[in-house]
C-alpha cells in the first residue's frame, strides 16, 4: 500500500510579505535564504534573524575570501573559480501533521542584481539539503566547525526542473521549478546552484522579499496519513510481546512508539506494510502499552494505542521458588518457602499453591494463591510432603509450574529412658568418690528418621556426643567421666540429649548426683617399725570425729596411704594398736589433703593399751606377751622382746594427740 | 675420873658399830625390820602398802594401812599423780611380779606424808619400795630434816626384793627398797616425808614405811653414861 495516493493536498510556502502561488491546502513555511557569501550573512534584509539560514560563498579550494555580500547571489562572482550557492531553509513548524509529500513547487524571483553582464544567462538547478546546517555554515562546514561530506553543501538529486536567469532583470521575473517525487527530504530546505559555476564569471540575483522582487517559496504536495488499526496482541512471553496492527496507505514505514505523543521509538523505522513487530528485551510480570503509527519521510501519522499487555511471569524454579529444608531430608517442619526476589513486576505476580504428599498435582485453578512473604506449609503426618505452585502475572495468565520435595516430614520425638549414673567408687552416702563415672541412657527414634546424634551435658557445660555402649544392645549409651580434683564438691547432673535425622529433639530431666572428690593421702611412718613388710591396721580420724580404718603394708616401717569419701578436712590422726595417736593439721583448696606421717610427725610406739599414754599399764602388757605374744610387737617383727621395750620406754609417759 | 670418861666413850663407838651391824643385817621384805631399836625408846611405824584407806580424786589422801603400835600416832600420804601416770595400780599384773597395789606416779609425780612427832625432836626411818626398769627411783627429801649414816659413807640402802626380769632384757626389771635415815632435830618444824618421782621417767612405788622416834632427852644421855662409868668403876673396886 505504501506510496498509493489516497489524498492530496496543496500547500503553498512562502516567505513573509510573499505573494502565495498556491493557498490551500498547501501549508507554509517561513522561507530563509542565504546567498552563497564567503562572510556571515547574518543581517539580511527583512528576514528574521532567529531563522536566517545563510551559506557562505567560497571558492572551490575552500578559501572564504570570495568577498561575495550583498543580495542573495547564484553564480560566479568574478573569476569562474569563485561562485556562490543559495540555500534556503523552510521551517516546518506549523506543517499539519504527518503525509506523504508528492511532489512540490518553488518559487524564486530573478532579482535585479547582476554583476558584469545583463547578457548573460545562467541555468539554475535546485536540490534538497540532505542535512541540517546553521546560519554559521560555510563552504565546507554545516556549521563554522563539522564539514559537510561534500564541500558546498549537501545535497541530494536535482529536483526535477532548471530556470534560465537572463541579464539583469527589472521586472523581477518569477522562475518556478516544479516536480513531484515522493521519498525527498524537505526538512532542511532548498540550494540553489547554477550549473554554469567554474565556467561563467557572472552571478545572478534572487529576490529575498525586499527591493531584490520577494523571497523564495516552497509548495509541497502530500497525502495525509492514517491511524493504523488495532489488532490483537500476538505472542507474549516473559520478556517480549508481538505488537500487531492493520496497514494503512502511503505510508514509508512504521514506528511504534511507548507513548501517544512524544515518547521513545521503540521499533524504529520499520518497512511499509508491516503489521507487526515483536518486541523484546521486556521485564516479566510487566504491563505495556505501544503505540503504532505509520510514517512518510519524516512525517508521522496519528499512533494507535494496542491493547495494554502483561508479560508473563517469570516461571517457577528451583532457583525462584526455594525452601528452607532440603528436599530428601528429614525435617520436622514446619517448611517455609520463599519466593527468591519476592513478588510482582519484574517477577511474578502471584502462585497458586498446593501442599500435599502427591509428587503431583492436577490444577483446577482453585487452589490458593500466594501472593506475598514467605509460605510456611506444615506437615501433619510421617512422610514425604510436595510443594506444587504455578506462576501468574498481573493479568492472571499463569506460566508454568513446579514440583518441589520430597520434604521427609517426623514430627516425633525420640525417647530417652533410664538414665543412670554410676560411680566407680561410692562414699558412704552414697557420694560420688575419685574414680570413673559412667552414665548409661536408652535412646530410640520413634519416627523414622533415625538417630541423629545422642548428646550429654555435665552441669551447665556444653553437650558433647555420648557414644554408644561398647557391647551393649541398640539404643544403649554410655559415656565415661572420671572425678578428679578439678571437680567440685556437691552436686553435680547430667542431661540427656538425642535429636532424630529431622531435628525433633528430646532432652532428659537432669539426674543429680553428689560428689566429694576429697582425698587425704601421704605417707604414715611407724617409729622403729621392721623393715620387713608388714601390714598394720592404721586408724585414722579424721576432723577428730570420723574415723577410717586402713590396713596398710610398711616396708622400712612406711606406707603410703589414701583415703577417699572425706569431707573438707582440717585434721587427721593416725594410730595403731601399738602406738601412740599422730595428729596433723591439713589444708587444701581443692580438697586434695596431704599428711605424711614421718620424720617429727612418725607414728610413736608405746601405747599398748589403747590410752593413748604410755605408762605402766602399756608397761604390764609389753612384759605380759613377752617372747612371743603380738600384744607388745612394737616394732612388728613378730614377738614381744626387748627392741619393744626399748621403744616403749623411748616414748615412756608419752602422751599421744587427740584425735 | 678420865679414865671412867674414856672407857665411856668407848662403850658409845661400840653401840654405835653394834648398831650399824644390826641395820647391816636387816633382810625384811616389805618392812624394814625395826627390833633394831631394840630398846631406844618407844617408835611408831606407819605402814602403807595396800593403800587401802584412798580418799579422793588426785591428789588423793590415803591413811597408813598400819600404826604400831596401835594408836602409836596418826600419819597421812597425800599422793599426787602426773599425766599420763596410771596412778594406783591394783594388780597384780604382768612385769610386776607379785606386787599388788602399786603407784604409778607418772613424770614428777609425789607422795607427802606427815606423821606426828615431837618438839623435841625426831630420827625417821623411811623405806621406800619402787621398781626400777622402765620407771625410776624416785627422790626422797625431809625438810628441816638431815641425813644420817647408816653405814660408813652410805646415807642411803637399797635392796633388792623381787627380781622381775625376763629373757633379753637389757637391763635390770626389779623391786627395790629404798631406806635412809634422817634427824629433825629439836624445835626444827616437821615439813613431812615427800617422795617425789623423776620428772621425766616418772616412779612406780609399791609402799611406803616411816619409822619414827622421839630422839632422847640430852641430859638422860649423860646421866646414863655417867651411870654407867659410876657402875664399871664400884665393880672394878669391888674386885680389888
Amino acid at each position: 500500500m505504501g506510496g498509493k495516493r489516497s489524498q492530496v493536498s496543496r500547500r503553498t510556502i512562502r516567505s513573509p510579505g510573499f505573494r502565495a502561488v498556491r493557498m490551500a491546502p498547501v501549508f507554509l513555511l517561513v522561507l530563509v535564504a542565504l546567498t552563497v557569501q564567503p562572510a556571515l550573512a547574518a543581517t539580511w534584509g527583512p528576514y528574521n534573524a532567529s531563522t536566517l539560514r545563510c551559506i557562505y560563498a567560497a571558492d572551490t579550494a575552500g578559501t572564504s575570501s570570495g568577498g561575495i555580500t550583498g543580495t542573495l547571489r547564484l553564480g560566479a562572482y568574478s573569476t569562474s573559480s569563485v561562485y556562490a550557492r543559495v540555500l534556503a531553509a523552510f521551517p516546518t513548524t506549523g506543517m499539519p501533521g504527518p503525509a506523504l509529500i508528492t511532489g512540490g513547487t518553488f518559487t524564486a524571483v530573478h532579482s535585479a542584481y547582476a554583476n558584469y553582464s545583463s547578457t548573460v544567462t545562467i541555468t539554475v538547478s535546485i536540490f534538497s539539503i540532505t542535512r541540517s546546517w546553521t546560519s554559521s555554515a560555510t563552504w565546507t562546514t554545516y556549521d563554522g566547525t563539522n564539514a559537510w561530506t561534500t564541500p558546498g553543501g549537501q545535497k541530494g538529486s536535482a529536483l526535477n526542473g532548471t530556470q534560465t536567469f537572463v541579464g539583469n532583470p527589472t521586472d523581477y521575473p518569477v522562475k518556478t521549478w516544479t516536480w513531484t517525487a515522493t521519498g525527498v527530504d524537505y526538512r532542511y530546505g532548498i540550494e540553489m546552484q547554477s550549473q554554469q559555476e567554474g565556467s561563467i564569471s557572472y552571478r545572478k540575483g534572487v529576490g529575498n522579499g525586499g527591493s531584490e522582487g520577494g523571497a523564495p517559496t516552497l509548495t509541497l504536495t502530500y497525502n495525509p496519513l492514517a491511524a493504523p488499526g488495532s489488532a490483537a496482541v500476538g505472542t507474549v512471553t516473559t520478556s517480549s510481546i508481538q505488537w500487531k496492527w492493520n496497514d494503512i496507505s502511503d505510508e514509508d514505514g512504521f514506528r511504534v512508539y511507548d507513548a501517544s505523543s512524544g515518547g521513545t521509538n521503540k521499533s524504529g523505522n520499520l518497512a511499509a506494510n508491516t503489521v507487526s513487530w515483536t518486541e523484546s528485551g521486556l521485564s516479566p510480570n510487566t504491563s505495556y502499552t505501544r503505540y503504532p503509527c505509520g510514517y512518510s519521510f519524516n512525517y508521522e501519522g496519528p499512533r494507535t494505542a494496542l491493547p495494554t499487555t502483561v508479560t508473563l511471569s517469570v516461571p517457577p524454579s528451583t532457583s525462584t521458588v526455594t525452601c528452607d529444608k532440603p528436599t530428601n531430608t528429614w525435617s520436622k517442619g514446619p517448611f517455609t518457602f520463599t519466593a527468591v526476589g519476592g513478588f510482582g513486576a519484574g517477577k511474578v505476580q502471584y502462585y497458586r499453591y498446593a501442599w500435599d504428599k502427591s509428587p503431583t498435582h492436577t490444577w483446577s485453578g482453585s487452589e490458593s494463591q500466594w501472593s506475598s512473604g514467605t509460605l510456611q506449609c506444615n506437615a501433619t503426618s510421617t512422610g514425604s510432603w510436595y510443594l506444587h505452585v504455578k506462576g501468574y502475572n498481573s493479568a492472571n495468565v499463569e506460566n508454568g509450574t513446579l514440583d518441589l520435595g520430597p520434604y521427609y516430614y517426623e514430627g516425633t520425638a525420640p525417647t530417652v529412658d533410664n538414665v543412670t549414673t554410676t560411680p566407680e567408687n561410692v562414699g558412704s552416702t552414697g557420694n560420688y568418690l575419685k574414680g570413673k563415672m559412667w552414665v548409661g541412657a536408652e535412646v530410640a527414634d520413634e519416627g523414622g528418621s533415625g538417630l541423629a546424634s545422642v548428646q550429654i551435658k555435665l552441669d551447665n557445660g556444653d553437650y558433647q556426643t555420648m557414644p554408644a555402649k561398647e557391647g551393649g544392645d541398640p539404643g544403649e549409651y554410655e559415656k565415661e567421666y572420671t572425678i578428679d580434683a578439678s571437680w567440685a564438691n556437691g552436686t553435680h547432673s547430667v542431661t540427656i540429649r538425642a535429636t532424630d535425622g529431622a531435628g525433633n529433639t528430646t532432652t532428659s530431666e537432669p539426674v543429680e548426683f553428689e560428689v566429694n572428690k576429697n582425698e587425704v593421702s601421704g605417707t604414715i611412718g611407724l617409729q622403729g617399725f621392721t623393715s620387713a613388710l608388714t601390714y598394720r591396721d592404721v586408724v585414722l580420724v579424721l576432723n577428730g570425729t570420723t574415723a577410717k580404718v586402713v590396713n596398710l603394708g610398711f616396708v622400712n616401717g612406711v606406707s603410703a596411704y589414701s583415703i577417699v569419701d572425706v569431707p573438707d578436712l582440717t585434721s587427721i590422726s593416725a594410730k595403731t594398736a601399738w602406738s601412740l595417736r599422730k595428729k596433723m593439721s591439713v589444708s587444701a583448696e581443692d580438697g586434695q589433703y596431704v599428711a605424711n606421717f614421718i620424720g617429727s610427725n612418725v607414728v610413736r610406739g608405746g601405747d599398748l593399751n589403747g590410752d593413748n599414754v604410755v605408762n605402766a599399764l602399756d608397761y604390764s602388757v609389753l612384759r605380759g606377751a613377752w617372747g612371743s605374744g603380738s600384744a607388745g610387737d612394737i616394732n612388728g617383727d613378730g614377738y614381744t622382746d626387748n627392741a619393744d621395750y626399748l621403744i616403749l620406754k623411748a616414748n615412756w609417759y608419752g602422751k599421744g594427740d587427740a584425735q | 675420873m678420865v679414865k671412867v670418861l674414856i672407857k665411856s666413850a668407848a662403850l658409845a663407838v661400840i653401840l654405835t658399830i653394834v648398831l650399824f651391824a644390826a641395820v647391816a643385817a636387816q633382810s625384811s621384805n616389805d618392812i624394814w625390820n625395826d627390833e633394831w631399836w631394840g630398846d631406844r625408846g618407844p617408835n611408831v611405824t606407819y605402814y602403807w602398802d595396800d593403800w587401802a584407806s584412798l580418799i579422793g580424786d588426785n591428789p588423793y589422801d590415803v591413811e597408813p594401812d598400819l600404826v604400831l603400835p596401835p594408836g602409836g600416832g596418826a600419819g597421812l600420804a597425800v599422793v599426787t599423780v602426773e599425766d599420763p601416770g596410771a596412778a594406783l595400780i591394783e594388780g597384780p599384773l604382768p612385769g610386776f611380779g607379785s606386787k599388788t597395789n602399786f603407784w604409778d606416779l607418772g613424770p614428777g609425780g609425789a607422795m607427802h606424808i606427815n606423821v606426828d612427832v615431837n618438839h623435841n625432836g625426831m630420827v625417821f626411818w623411811v623405806q621406800v619400795t619402787y621398781h626400777q626398769g622402765i620407771a625410776v627411783e624416785p627422790v626422797v627429801d625431809v625438810p628441816g630434816a638431815s641425813r644420817m649414816l647408816l653405814l660408813p659413807g652410805k646415807y642411803e640402802l637399797r635392796q633388792v626384793i623381787e627380781d622381775t626380769s625376763l629373757p633379753g632384757d637389757s637391763e635390770p626389771q626389779r623391786w627395790v627398797t629404798y631406806m635412809s635415815l634422817w634427824r629433825l632435830d629439836p624445835g626444827v618444824t616437821f615439813g613431812g616425808i615427800n617422795i617425789t618421782a623423776d620428772g621425766d621417767m616418772g616412779a612406780i612405788i609399791d609402799g611406803v614405811i616411816i619409822d619414827a622416834r622421839i630422839l632422847p632427852e640430852p641430859t638422860a644421855v649423860v646421866l646414863g653414861v655417867l651411870g654407867n662409868c659410876a657402875l664399871i668403876g664400884w665393880l672394878r673396886r669391888r674386885r680389888h
